[in-house]
């Protein structure tokens, strides 16, 4: 009986350092410092980024999330040595406890740091993207470990977890690109000059002084039941421009249709899509 | 590029080469950015060659002997060389002729072209009659000789009812069964292009080489011996150095008309504006450099060079400024009403009073235009934010 409780003890032993062969100190000064490095990237890159050259804002502010990945591993890899005594079969009695450990206390803690290690390498959002996710549309302004934090038009910030991306659909309006859709609609009564009305809304995309001049502004309809439905669809030359260029489109589509002879109709709840999206 | 010299002929449209700003300067912009930034009193150590207050700056008519207008200089000559070849070519594919021209060009190059060759110029509508105007008249075009349209940027307004006028006259030059010359500023290009499709009317373009340090030194140094003011030295405030001298091989000394050309985008009148504002006089005694205490030097007549000037657009409202600078560059120039037409900015009466103050824009009758020597910091101030720039 005695051999079995030597062996338990040995291996005890190996799995864990000896408390004086750890140096605490050391310890310490990584976690301080990965911790000072972090914090110095997540504030001066959104500082940059807000105030550099706007081609390189969404650049600056998706690396933050990277550069913290990266210094977390490292920081990881640097620590665990010190403490544990890293050999195989130690990986495996450190791999079951957790796993024990994980499945029962922190299984959806657990897994939106895993989602958001996965939504760093997939990336189906960044900072400075617009998403839509589960009926919020808004900015991304921080992607932590466990959650992405966006701000609504509205100025609300919403917290949203990472396993989010495990069963909600991500729907993102500009996927890192610097401009995004945007979609001015308007409902007709059908008795008008069809052609007429379609370029001269096209004429009010092409005028704004919003207008992206890269890319293509159009103008797509279709017939309901309450009126002839058109879809002002153009991109501003910014993402932040996005509600002013839609307000625009409206404010000037509206004269253009009155001037070409067509007459607005209200359409019924639901009829249209959420703003940026389409 | 040609020597200095000679005429540079035009180039397609695509083809501009930006002149670049020396490595130093670029350091040294970065760096005083940097440390204003860091703390705002930051001053550079080094004594310069005149105390800044004993200098003032230059009236007017001494200017005028100095670097005497046009502001376009040897462009003049260039655009009738290039010209007069096309013109007169049997050919009517080559017949029309689109001319871009970077924007705030004061002296009309293109119109004083055809002034003194005595050609039709069609003039363009007043903006008022521009709204609205898809079934109103187009002038004749039909007749001899060579037609020529100064401005294509005067022809439309960026507005929902803004462009049928512009539509029908590219409609009807490309039926034009007679030379034609068409003058258009770069932004406006840009813009009809994605707004009307105007390449596909005019899809060859051209524009003048960029007057890099040597054309511009060169053409300095001719307005200066033209005046038989030979005797004048232009030194850097801050240095002391004559920008003008160059060693025996004939290559610049220093590097002051680079950064003048890169400051300036190698456009002639921005280069010319620049160099006028920052000429300065002395009220007082010279302090000179230990190593450059020569005594001729004090015998000669100075005028002083302070660093080229670096516009700060207004801190509130920096959006709607930005709205307004973009649509005057589009348009030339502008009226308050017009302006108010084009944008969807509240208030423009007060960013106009703002942007002038700061130096961008001037007044020029109910008109409004942006300042030649503003429009680099402008240029990039919309770039950085994100508006589509011109292409030359």
């Amino acid at each position: 009986m005695a051999k079995p409780a030597e062996e338990g003890q040995e291996a005890t032993v190996k799995l864990i350092n000896d408390l004086q062969d750890i140096s605490f100190d050391r310890i310490a000064l990584i976690v301080v410092g990965i911790w000072f490095a972090i914090f110095v990237f997540r504030k001066v890159l959104p500082y940059l980024a807000e105030r550099g050259p706007k081609q390189f804002r969404l650049y600056l502010l998706g690396a933050v999330p990277i550069i913290r990945l990266v210094l977390l591993i490292v920081a990881v890899l640097w620590v665990v040595p010190i403490i544990f005594n890293i050999t195989f079969q130690n990986f495996l009695i450190i791999a079951g406890a957790a796993s024990v450990a994980i499945g029962f206390a922190f299984k959806d803690y657990v897994s939106s740091l895993i989602a958001g290690v996965v939504a760093i390498i997939e990336r189906p959002y960044r900072p400075g993207d617009w998403v839509e996710i589960d009926g919020d549309y808004g900015e991304v302004k921080f992607v932590g470990m466990r959650s992405i934090r966006i701000v609504t038009a509205a100025d609300n910030t919403v917290t949203i977890p990472h396993d989010s991306i495990w069963k909600e659909n991500i729907s993102n309006s500009n996927d890192g690109s610097r401009t995004l859709m945007c979609i001015a609609d308007f409902y007709l009564a059908p008795d008008h000059d069809a052609a007429r009305m379609r370029a001269a809304l096209r004429d009010v995309a092409v005028t704004s002084a919003f207008y992206n001049y890269d890319k293509p502004a159009v103008v797509m309809l279709n017939e309901t039941p309450w009126g002839t439905h058109y879809r002002l669809k153009a991109y501003p030359f910014d993402l932040s421009d996005q509600f002013s260029f839609i307000s625009d489109l409206t404010v000037r589509g509206k004269l253009a249709i009155a001037q070409a002879g067509g007459v607005e109709v209200m359409a019924p709840v639901n009829a249209g899509p959420s703003p940026g999206t389409g | 590029m040609s020597s200095p010299t000679e005429e540079s002929s035009f180039v397609p449209l695509g083809t501009y080469k930006w002149p670049a700003m020396p490595t130093q300067e670029t350091v040294r912009r970065w760096v005083e950015r940097v440390s204003h930034k860091i703390a705002s009193r930051f001053r550079d150590d080094d004594e310069p060659a005149v105390a800044k207050d004993k200098l003032q700056r230059i009236t007017r008519s001494v200017l005028d002997n100095v670097i005497a207008p046009p502001s376009c200089g040897p462009l003049k000559r260039e655009l009738e060389q290039t010209i007069a070849a096309r013109v007169s070519s049997p050919d009517p594919l080559t017949r029309s002729m689109l001319i871009v021209l970077p924007p705030c060009d004061r002296s009309c190059v293109i119109r004083s072209w055809a002034e003194r060759n005595s050609h039709q110029i069609l003039e363009p509508p007043a903006r008022s009659e521009l709204i609205g105007a898809v079934d109103g008249p187009l002038p004749d075009l039909d007749g001899d000789g060579v037609l020529v349209i100064p401005r294509l940027e005067h022809w439309f307004l960026r507005h929902h009812d803004g462009l049928g006028r512009v539509r029908r006259l590219l409609g009807a030059l490309d039926r034009l069964d007679r030379p034609c010359l068409i003058g258009c500023n770069s932004w406006a290009w840009r813009y009809l292009v994605a707004a009307v499709d105007a390449d596909l009317v005019l899809p060859s373009g051209i524009t003048f080489q960029a007057f890099d340090a040597e054309r511009l030194h060169h053409w300095f140094s001719e307005l200066v011996g033209e005046d038989g003011l030979q005797s004048l030295r232009f030194r850097q405030s801050d240095s002391g150095k004559d920008v003008m001298a160059v060693d025996k091989d004939g290559k610049l000394e220093n590097d002051y008309f680079q950064t003048l050309a890169a400051t300036s985008l190698g456009i002639p009148w921005v280069a010319w504006h620049l160099w006028r504002r920052s000429l300065r006089a002395e009220n007082g005694d010279v302090h000179t450099d230990s190593d450059d205490a020569n005594n001729e030097q004090r015998d000669e007549q100075t005028l002083w060079i302070e660093a080229l000037e670096e516009f700060q657009l207004p801190g509130s409202s920096r959006q709607s400024a930005l709205l307004v600078l973009q649509s005057l560059l589009i348009h030339g120039e502008l009226s308050e009403s017009d302006l108010a037409l084009s944008l969807p900015v509240q208030g423009i009466a007060a960013v106009l009073a703002a942007l002038r103050t700061a130096g961008f824009i001037h007044r020029d009758g109910d008109a409004f235009q942006c300042h030649p020597a503003a429009y680099p910091s402008i240029r990039s101030g919309l770039s950085a934010a994100g508006f589509a720039t011109d292409r030359l």
